[in-house]
């Protein structure tokens, strides 16, 4: 599940568009141009996009839009559906009354498009309590919903997570839910191979949030700690009011932990316990999850106390190769300071619906489909087929609608900073 | 005059023998709905001692309660020194110099004998004559100057009846409105009391009070009012009412 | 006689029923107000040991330094509950969000100063002297602020209802709990608030048996007991506070007395308040960042640490507030962290069970 806090783009984001901006030529995405046969096409076709861009959602989920309409502005510009002209939706699921992201008016929008016959495909949504609302309603529609950060487990595998009921997600059996983030058995899998690995910690005390996300998140963790040969010492659930964390980390300094792994979102203490296991002594390495990618950590945990913590996030894609022309593209269409980590997410599962979509029209003899129910349904067949190398990286689809590619971003904290040091491939799970 | 009916005129009480201290005129007092006092008008003269007797329920403790400013009148006026008080608050009242010692003693359980002393003095400043008034209440009391440090709560009926008046007295009252001084106390330490009170009206301060021992009362008292149902029923001077026969049957046993 | 059969001596032979209402009056809470306080200690001290053998000695004595430490916060705290409830006898909810605003205006107070020029974010982490003169402007001007913010909500919200149904000033009281994290969040944001007292107070002051004690832990529990000796130095020996004690054990004779009540109570909720506020204080010192809601969960430890110690008793708040420190920390290392608000809201009702007067809850007849 994501939460408003966890999403706040991460800094070194914002001071890397300097680096990247001097960058390369390159067109990105990875993808043809032309109308390849569609130039004859005519009529139009209509996508879509639901996320939050208001209230404290705002620069998160504005920024990801943006990406979203880049893509759209992209494929306009090399005239990829030939003839045909593309049209665009974009709906905001933060409403005034909760001030940011609410399922109820995602499940608004939801009803909306899919009543709306043009439309063939959405790409969101952002939060993964949205995703709860809204895929039963896309699911009955036979709508495309292609999410960009959801990271719940329990929206694509059946049985992951006992507080989501993925079979109630989708009605009608069939998977129309896809995303091209990793989700969190995948982070949590990740955050244990480089605890073990990279920072050859044995012995782990957990402490969990009791949220959804964080518990789920610590949960995975654990079974692949163990998995991968550690010992997990205690796992406990505190609530996210909870200030004082020393008699737990006490606790660990006594069992002799080499690492503590908080489950959770900083707003529930990632940085109040990294500066409390100084104050108590314990010398353990800190690792944490996406949740803990927040410039709140270093409210909490000021100066050069927050130094040496780790934690794993969405992959920078603007850091990686594959990544680096999206910048330049970027900021051709909307002011740098707007751009955030899930900017090319955005981008990238719009460009998967449009590509599918020309896949629909190419086979269709380049014509658009007049059965609204037929159209939609063969761009889900063609995004379940996807083999795309965009600017977050080669995607797949696997059968539950998860991607193959589970590459992490490892942060560490520096200066108040949130530094990515390197791009991990989290093991198969 | 004894064998006649006592005159009953609760809306203007006979010409003060003496200059009034305290005057009630028709004070009408309410719990919620149900009325406790009926216009009751009576007066203290300076340096009297009067009583107030009948029954159980009767207001005494209300008329009381009432002069002290814990229980405000409906209708009616309180007037001490000539000038009206019943809009006060109590503390106010009670700085003004009325000594309470009220029904069932209300004394500071946790707090020692000294303490409750020192309670009683709170509002003065003058420290010499303060320590006079201790003087003068230890005297009094040579009980409470042995159990000065114990705890109020601790003590026997009869010693908390006498911090409960001791602490009255210390707020160096011009008058004192005793509720029950005699309430649960063996026959001597009521003529003790009794004695301690006529002490202290002898040197100067009017004393109102409230007994059922209506005999020790009338004994002590120069003037009686007896009330019955939330009004005044009959007025005097207290030898005639002593032989007055109604008041003998109602309220002596005899 | 014979034949007056109560509904009592229908189940009970004659004799019985007397027999066993003197044990509930008179026999039970005389047990318990022995055995209470031995199996309070009893418990303390096995677990203690518990912790000592599986994690060693030293980490023992942490645990307990932990548990002292958060009691002191809590103590502090606790004494405003008690105070108020022992002249008033209201459960003032909105006590811990006084402390929780209090910990805000010393952050506020702070910025104060910066503006005029005097900025102790970087003057107290400079010198002892500088530090020493910072805690010297922050402690009285934030308790000032604290006490004068509870004297407000005092005769705002309560004073009105002083002869109204408990229950009335009670919804007010959570009504105004509700106001304060209110206001709280609107202005300062649902995350954690940076206190930027970073490094005012830190490093090591001395080690006992193996326990190394930081200078900070010493800063909350010197302050969480001064002011406690403080207050009831106060308590017992000024004219103010023997008003404060006759208003609270019988109101009319201390109006009789010619107390004023109205001031006596404003000044207990200013003292209750203040020595929150200084709580407050140290609170942003030793965890240097405030949220908005931290007030219903230190709020509602501190009211079960002061029924603990016995509601109304100043020394049995502190007591209580050290104690129920001590117990949540040694209960979340033996039972896990998530049971830490089980185990302190098991040990309020097995107070109110078994011993509702609490530890040092004093039975003195009131009405011999």
């Amino acid at each position: 599940m994501h939460t408003k806090s966890r999403l706040i783009p991460i800094l070194g984001a914002v001071a890397l568009a300097l680096v990247a901006a001097c960058g390369t030529s390159s067109t990105g995405g990875g993808t043809t141009s032309g109308g390849g046969g569609l130039a004859g096409c005519t009529g139009s076709v209509t996508v879509a996009s639901d996320l939050p861009t208001s209230g404290g959602d705002a620069a998160i989920g504005g920024g990801t839009e943006n990406g979203v309409r880049a893509a759209v502005l992209k494929a306009q510009q090399e005239k990829l559906l030939g003839g045909c002209t593309i049209n665009y939706i974009p709906k905001n699921d933060a409403s005034v009354a909760k001030g940011e992201h609410d399922p109820a008016l995602g499940a608004q929008n939801m009803i909306a498009l899919t009543t709306n016959p043009a439309v063939v495909g959405v790409v969101g949504p952002f939060n993964s309590s949205v995703a709860i609302a809204e895929m039963p309603i896309a699911n009955r529609a036979g709508m495309l919903l292609l999410s960009p950060a959801n990271t719940n487990p329990g929206l694509t595998i059946a049985g992951s997570r006992p507080d989501v009921d993925t079979n109630s997600l989708r009605p009608t059996g069939k998977v129309t839910y896809y995303r091209i983030i990793w989700n969190d058995i995948a982070q949590g899998a990740d955050d244990a191979q480089i605890s073990y690995k990279e920072l050859n910690a044995r012995k782990a005390y957990i402490i969990d949030d009791q949220e959804a996300y964080g518990k789920g998140l610590a949960d995975f963790f654990e079974k692949y700690f163990k998995q991968d040969g550690g010992t997990v010492l205690k796992h406990v659930a505190l609530p996210g009011t909870t200030k004082d964390f020393k008699a737990q980390l006490t606790e660990a300094k006594g069992l002799g932990a080499d690492l503590l792994f908080f489950g959770g979102v900083a707003a529930n203490g990632s940085g109040i316990i990294y500066c409390q296991m100084k104050d108590v002594g314990l010398t353990a390495k800190y690792m944490s999850g996406d949740g803990t990618v927040d410039p709140q950590f270093f409210k909490d945990c000021a100066g050069t106390n927050g130094d040496g913590a780790y934690a794993t996030s969405a992959p920078d894609a603007t850091k990686t190769s594959a990544g680096a022309g999206f910048t330049p593209l970027y900021d051709a269409s909307f002011a740098d300071s707007s751009r955030v980590v899930y900017s090319p997410y955005g981008y990238d599962a719009m460009r998967i619906v449009l590509n599918a979509v020309k896949a629909v029209l190419v086979d269709n003899g380049g014509k658009v489909p007049t059965d609204s129910a037929s159209f939609r349904s063969k761009v889900i067949a063609k995004v379940a087929a996807t083999k795309y190398d965009g600017f977050v990286g080669h995607i797949e689809f696997d059968q539950n609608g998860d991607t193959t590619n589970h590459a992490f971003g490892l942060y560490s904290s520096k200066g108040g900073q949130w530094t990515q040091s390197e791009v991990v491939q989290a093991p198969p799970v | 005059m004894s064998a006649q009916p006592l005159p009953v005129e609760p809306e203007s009480p006979p010409e003060p023998a003496v200059e009034p201290l305290l005057e009630l005129r028709g004070i009408d007092v309410y719990y919620g709905r149900v009325q406790a006092l009926r216009g009751i008008s009576l007066y203290v003269g300076k340096g009297e001692i009067v009583a107030l007797i009948g029954s159980n329920g009767a207001g005494k403790t209300t008329t009381l309660r009432t002069i002290s400013g814990l229980v405000r009148p409906a209708r009616g006026e309180v007037r001490f020194e000539d000038a009206p008080i019943h809009q006060l608050g109590a503390e106010q009242i009670a700085r003004l110099g009325i000594g309470h010692a009220p029904e069932g003693r209300r004394l500071f359980s946790r707090m020692t004998v000294r303490e409750n002393l020192e309670m009683g003095a709170f509002s003065r400043r003058d420290t010499r004559r303060l320590r006079e008034d201790y003087e003068r209440v230890y005297t009094l009391f040579p009980r409470l100057r042995e159990r000065r440090g114990q705890l109020a709560g601790s003590l026997s009926g009869g010693e908390q009846q006498m911090v409960a008046i001791g602490r009255a007295m210390m707020g160096h009252p011009r008058l004192m409105l005793l509720d029950e001084p005699s309430l649960g106390l063996s026959p001597i330490l009521v003529e003790a009391i009794y004695q301690v009170i006529r002490e202290i009206n002898a040197d100067g301060t009017t004393v109102l009070l409230i007994e059922q021992n209506a005999l020790m009362a009338l004994n002590t008292a120069r003037r009686a009012y007896v009330m019955e149902t939330g009004s005044i029923a009959t007025s005097g001077p207290a030898s005639e009412l002593l032989d007055s026969p109604e008041v003998q049957r109602a309220y002596l046993g005899m | 006689m014979a034949q007056k059969t109560t509904d009592a001596a229908a189940v009970l032979p004659p004799g019985r029923q007397p027999r066993l209402d003197a044990l509930r009056l008179r026999l039970l809470p005389q047990l318990t107000a022995r055995a209470f306080p031995i199996i309070l200690v009893t418990a303390l001290v096995g677990m203690f040991l518990r912790i000592a053998t599986t994690s060693g000695g030293e980490i023992a004595g942490e645990q307990l330094k932990n548990g002292l430490q958060i009691g002191a916060i809590y103590a502090l705290i606790a004494l405003g509950y008690t105070m108020v409830y022992g002249i008033i006898e209201l459960i003032n909810f909105a006590h811990g969000d006084v402390f929780t605003l209090s910990a805000f205006y010393a952050i506020l107070f702070g910025q104060l100063f910066g503006f005029f020029g005097l900025n102790v974010t970087t003057l107290a982490p400079s010198s002892a002297g500088g530090l020493i003169a910072c805690l010297l402007l922050l402690f009285p001007i934030t308790m000032l602020a604290a006490g004068i913010t509870g004297v407000l909500i005092e005769r705002v919200a309560y004073r009105r209802l002083r002869q109204s149904p408990r229950l009335a000033p009670l919804i007010t009281a959570v009504g105004v709990s509700f106001l304060l994290e209110g206001v709280m969040f609107a202005k300062f944001g649902a995350a954690n608030y940076p206190a930027r007292k970073d490094g005012w107070v830190h490093g090591t002051a001395f080690t006992a048996g193996g326990v190394p004690v930081r200078w900070n832990d010493v800063l909350v529990l010197s302050t969480a007991l001064g002011l406690m000796f403080a207050l009831q130095a106060f308590v017992r020996g000024s004219r103010l506070g023997k008003a404060m004690r006759a208003t609270a054990q019988d109101r009319d004779a201390a109006l009789l007395s010619g107390i004023n009540i109205n001031r006596t109570i404003a000044a207990t909720f200013f003292i209750g308040s203040a020595l929150a506020g200084a709580g407050a204080l140290v609170y942003s010192i030793y965890y240097n960042s405030v949220q908005w809601n931290l007030g219903f969960r230190y709020g509602i430890i501190a009211f079960t640490a002061a029924v603990l110690g016995g509601i109304g008793n100043i020394v049995g708040a502190g007591l209580g507030g050290f104690l129920i420190g001590v117990i949540s920390v040694f209960g979340s290392q033996l039972l896990g962290g998530e049971w830490e608000n089980s185990i302190v809201f098991a040990m309020l009702i097995i107070v109110l069970t078994f011993r509702p007067v609490g530890l040092l809850g004093m039975r003195v007849p009131d009405r011999a």
